[in-house]
This record gives C-alpha cells, structure tokens and sequence, in this order.
C-alpha cells in the first residue's frame, strides 16, 4: 500500500481561506458573545434528554449494576480460578474425566530467591496483557478436575523490553508471601498487567496485586491421545513480596520504550476460567468488590483529572425517553459497530477509573469485548432490539443483574452505554454520564460519574441469538457462552 | 473564553490539519467544515490549559474527532443520505483512490490510520488522542491496514 501517497494526497486537503475566514469570523463572533450558536443543534437533538423523575435506587445498585454492565470486573483472575482448582484437584471420581499422561503434581511456593522465579524474561519469549490487549486463546489445557484453563495470546513483548524487565526483575531480591495468603479482594485488586509466557509444554504466568504481591504459576502440560493438551503438574501460589507502585511504574516504563514494532504477533498468554461456576461467582463477588474496595484514596489520583465540582450521581430511568429518542440512537450505534460485544467471561481490563462521588469509592471501570462482528451480526442484534416491547420497563426488586453478555459503548466525551443481557431473561439498559479529563492525557483517566440512568425490561429470545453470535466470535478468542 | 486572537492563530495553525481529519471521517465538505468551527468554538468554550502545543494539538483532534462522531451519528439517526462530497480532492490517481478507500473504512480504524499514516502521529501518541491504549491503537492499526487494502483492491484495482 502506498502510504506516501495517501498523506501526499491528503495533506493537499486545506481550508480555504474563504472557510477559514468564516470559522474565524464565527468564532469571533462566539467569543465576542454575539453568537452562541455553535452547530451543536443536532447533538442537542440527539442527545436531548428528557428528564424524567428521579428513581430512587441507591447507590449498592448503581455500582453492582455497573460493575456487572460492562462484562466488567475482572475478578475472574488467573488466581482466583488456580486456587479454586487446587482446592477440587482430588475430587473424587472427577480424575476419570481426563486421562492424564502422568499424575499432575500440584506443588506450593519456591523458596526465597534472587532471581525472577519464573525465569529470566530476557530468554524466554514472555508476552504481555495489559489494558486495551486484543486477547485470544489459542489453547484451552484440561486439568484434573474437569475444569479448564484457556491460555489467551496478545501482545507480544520486544526483545529490548524484555531485557529492560529482565534487568528490572533481576534487580529485586524475592521474599515468598505465606503460604497460607488468601486472596483478599476487598483489600487487594490485580493489576491490570501480567505476563505470560508459552512454551512447547509449559505455561507461565506472573500476576500482581495491589497489596504488595506478585504471584508465579507454572503449569507444564502433555498432549493426550485425542489431541488435548492436559495438564500434568501446577505450581500455584507461588507469592512474593514486590513493591507494587514501583513494579507498575517499571512495567509501564517498558511499555512505553517502543511502541514501533506493529507487526510482531506473537504470544501472549493469560489464564481465564470457563466454568459456568466461576462466572456465578463473578457475578456476586462484583458488587461486594465495588462497595468495600476502599484502598484507592483520593491521594492516588491525579487531582488534575478530577472536576471536583462534579454532582452527586444521580439515578434516572429512561422510561418514555427511551422508546422514542435513545433507542433510535443505541440501535443506530449497534449498526454502526460502535459497540463492543462483551462475552460473560471475557477477559476484562482496566480502562478507566471512577470515583463515586456520594460514597467516595474509586474503582476501576473495566470491560472488554470484541469491536469486530462483521456488519451482519450487529444487524441482526439491532433487529432484536428494534423488536423489544419497551411500554413496559421493569426495575428488578434486588436490583442486581447476572451477566450473560453485554455490549459495551463509551464515545470518549464522556457518555457509556451499555446493553446488558442476564441469564434469566432480562436486558438492561444503562447511561453514565461522566465528567473526564482532558482528552491526551495518558489512561488510566479517572473519571467522575455523576449520572446514571437505567432500565430493565423482560425479554425472550435473546439467548439463541447471542449465542449463535457469540459461538462465533467469542469461541475464536476461546470463550465460552454457558 | 478565549480571545479572538489566539483563535485567529490557533485557526491559522491547526485550521487546516484538523480540516483534514474531518473530511476524511466525515466525507463531506460543509460537515467538515462545521465540525472544525465547533471544535474551535469549544476551544474558546473551555479555554483549557496546555502543557505545550502539541498538548494542544493532540486535545484538538480528540475534539474534532468527537464532533465527527456526533456528526456521524446524527446523520446515522436521521437516515441522511449525503452524496459522498469529500473526493473533490480525491482523482483518479493512486493517492486519491487509497484516500477515498480510507473514507470507506469503519470510523475507528479511518482515525488509527489518518493519525498514523497522515498525520504522522505515534502509537502511543494516537493512544492518548483516541483515549486507547496503545496496544488496541497497534491491533486497529494492524486490521484497519487490511481492510484497507482490501477495499482498495476490491474497489479500486
């Protein structure tokens, strides 16, 4: 493709001086105060909202329907699913399920180290996700007690990034956590970054936690007779000491040492349940995450990204507004593609930060979905939505929302949408209206939301065509639609 | 507010850059042009702060570029056909048929590649413009790459 051409082309593309002219004549006017009109009828139009009384729901809604809306939350860690696994290894009957090559060995925690336990990053070709990382799976490896464990790729590293970790990861004297740490989500979150490598038979991922920890699995595997990939020993629980601001601080310097090698597809890996188990347990865990996690203070946001002026979040229903002018708008944005399809368990990241005003909570605000459903597939979604009876909107009494799918739309001034599916034949519709740093400044934004607008209806029918679409495109990154 | 002067100078400075960038999403001169205004008359609006010009530059596109999107959407809702009147510029010369190819593209990969390949912006800085992460920025650059050859070989060759 010829580049030089385009932009050679392209840069032919200027203002007149007659446009010019009129913009500044224009814009004279505006700042002289003469002419406040600034073209802005059509979005007034648009997003003209007709506000409708105030719903009275609290905040333990908001944020639980929020943290379930955006498929959001990633609680569902690479952790959480190995100790649960380690806690089913020796279920009875259940080792019949997969015929393992040799007897997996679960063993616990290296000792005190002064090197990376998982191995020196510079010679193994270890592979990054972080916010943003178009993950796929491209193995899901069978454990003994029927579970499975889907090994994502995404970015890869460079060589020249994995020297500078290797040096980083070497510089740290490793002292191992107890082994008898449990995970503590109210007081620890993941971070959003982990490294994973994958190797012919061997599966390594490092992780870390708000609290101090990084946490190394080793999980080496062999193909069975019918092809599995089947795991025969897992090194779990393997937690030691870091200081955490500085692990992310050196992690993001690395990121940023190159951002010129587009075209390496290599490895990425990052361990994801598929159990329907896991993804019940994500659901409830989500709200308790959102109302207890305090251990984002004010103190660690920038205070140059926050509108300390923002209202309290407030709580409105869409009720008639909806029928008539958003729901054009969100149908329209379906068929546009503007949103993401967010599978229940889809490996979700951290792409904002939210504070809610009234509780003084901060979390993050995560989702992640697939942008890419061929035009078909989000017409057909459209078409359904198009087809719902809105006249008569329902509020869940326990204002909770499992999770079957969701999609997902922020346009980058400050407006998420979401579209979210349950299990049990609801759909709900939701705005956030947050106030949001200035555009360039560098993620994670923290954000205030100060509005929030939701309704629920009664629906049928919606799983057949979610999972037609999602067998296709989540099951290409390797997800599961139970 | 801002004075009208440093709106003349920022007009005359980024005027035609972010002229560029509308056309190309939005393919259509009066819209085009109506979306620089409004991204200049939200910059007297807010006045904001800038670290340094390119600050500035980068919080002018990601205005511009969300005026676009409004634009696209409103048209979207209304169902308003326009006549594609971008490719005034756009003849029949490779340059002018990969741009209008470029117009075809969805809207998210259209921004990736006129930052990168038109502009010249680096990844991480159209991460920060677009509000993604670099990573999504180099996989929408990666497919939106594709498609584009793609359509240009579909529609143009």
């Amino acid at each position: 493709m010829k580049y030089d051409k385009l932009k050679q082309k392209a840069r032919q593309i200027r203002l007149s001086d007659e446009q010019k002219e009129r913009i500044i004549r224009n814009c004279e006017a505006f700042a002289a105060g003469n002419d406040t009109k600034d073209n802005t009828e059509f979005r007034s139009h648009v997003y003209g909202v007709e506000r409708i009384e105030k719903n009275r729901q609290n905040i333990v809604r908001i944020i639980s329907s929020m943290a379930a809306c955006a498929v959001i939350v990633c609680a569902v860690s690479v952790t959480a699913h190995l100790a649960k696994m380690r806690g089913g290894e020796d279920m009875p009957g259940q080792s019949s399920m997969v015929q393992f090559p040799t007897s997996p060995q679960v063993t616990t925690s290296a000792g005190s180290s002064d090197k990376l336990p998982m191995g020196d990053l510079s010679m193994l070709d270890y592979t990054i996700s972080c916010p943003g990382t178009e993950d796929r799976i491209v193995k899901t490896l069978k454990l003994i007690d029927g579970n499975t464990i889907n090994v994502r790729v995404g970015d890869p590293l460079t060589q020249a990034q994995r020297d500078a970790l290797a040096d980083y990861f070497d510089s740290i004297k490793y002292e191992p956590v107890a082994e008898s740490y449990v995970d503590n989500p109210a007081s620890s979150r993941s971070s959003c970054y982990s490294f994973a490598y994958l190797g012919e038979n061997e599966y390594r991922t490092i992780s870390f936690f708000s609290d101090g920890r990084m946490r190394c699995t080793y999980i080496t595997y062999e193909t069975d007779a019918d092809g599995n990939a089947v795991a025969t020993s897992i090194s779990t629980q393997n937690d030691f000491k870091i200081d955490y601001d500085d692990m992310m601080s050196a992690i993001e310097k690395v990121l940023a040492m190159d951002n010129s090698e587009l075209n390496n597809a290599e490895t990425t890996t990052a361990v994801q349940t598929d159990t329907a188990a896991t993804a019940a347990e994500t659901s409830v865990s989500v709200p308790e995450i959102y109302a207890h996690d305090t251990t984002v203070t004010s103190t660690e946001v920038p205070a140059v990204q926050l509108t300390t002026a923002a209202p309290p979040v407030n709580n409105t229903g869409y009720s008639d507004y909806y029928s008539d002018t958003l729901k054009y708008e969100l149908i329209s944005d379906i068929r546009n593609g503007y949103y993401d399809f967010c599978c229940q368990d889809f490996w979700s990241v951290a792409v904002n930060g939210i504070r809610f005003p009234d509780s003084d909570i901060y979390e993050d605000y995560t989702y992640k979905g697939v942008s890419d459903l061929p035009a078909e597939d989000w017409n057909k979604i459209a078409d359904y939505l198009s087809n719902i009876d809105y006249s008569s909107a329902q509020s869940r009494s326990d204002g909770t929302m499992s999770n079957y799918a969701t999609l997902a739309y922020a346009d980058g001034s400050g407006k998420y949408r979401s579209i979210q599916f349950s299990n049990d034949g609801w759909v709900r519709f939701r705005e956030y209206e947050c106030s949001v740093s200035y555009p360039g400044t560098r993620e994670p934004e923290y954000i205030i939301m100060y509005e929030v607008k939701s309704e629920d209806f009664r629906i049928d029918g919606y799983r057949e065509l979610l999972t037609e679409i999602g067998t296709q495109y989540c099951y290409a990154h390797g997800i599961v639609m139970d | 507010m801002l004075n009208a002067d440093l709106v003349r100078a920022a007009v005359e400075t980024y005027g035609d850059m972010l002229y560029r960038i509308c056309i190309v999403m939005l393919k259509n001169q009066s819209d085009a042009e109506d979306a620089v205004q409004d991204t200049f008359m939200t910059y007297i609006r807010k006045a904001p702060q800038f670290d340094n010009s390119e600050h500035e530059k980068a919080w002018l596109i990601t205005v511009a570029s969300n005026k676009c999107r409004d634009v696209l959407r409103y048209q979207n809702k209304h169902r308003t056909e326009s006549e594609d009147k971008l490719f005034y510029i756009a003849q029949e010369d490779d340059g002018g048929l990969i741009l209008e190819a470029l117009s075809m593209l969805p809207e998210k990969f259209r921004i990736v590649l006129t930052l990168y390949y038109i502009e010249e912006y680096k990844v991480d800085e159209i991460a920060d413009i677009i509000g993604k992460s670099p990573s999504a920025v180099k996989m929408r650059l990666q497919k939106g790459r594709r498609l584009l050859a793609e359509k240009y070989r579909k529609d143009f060759m």
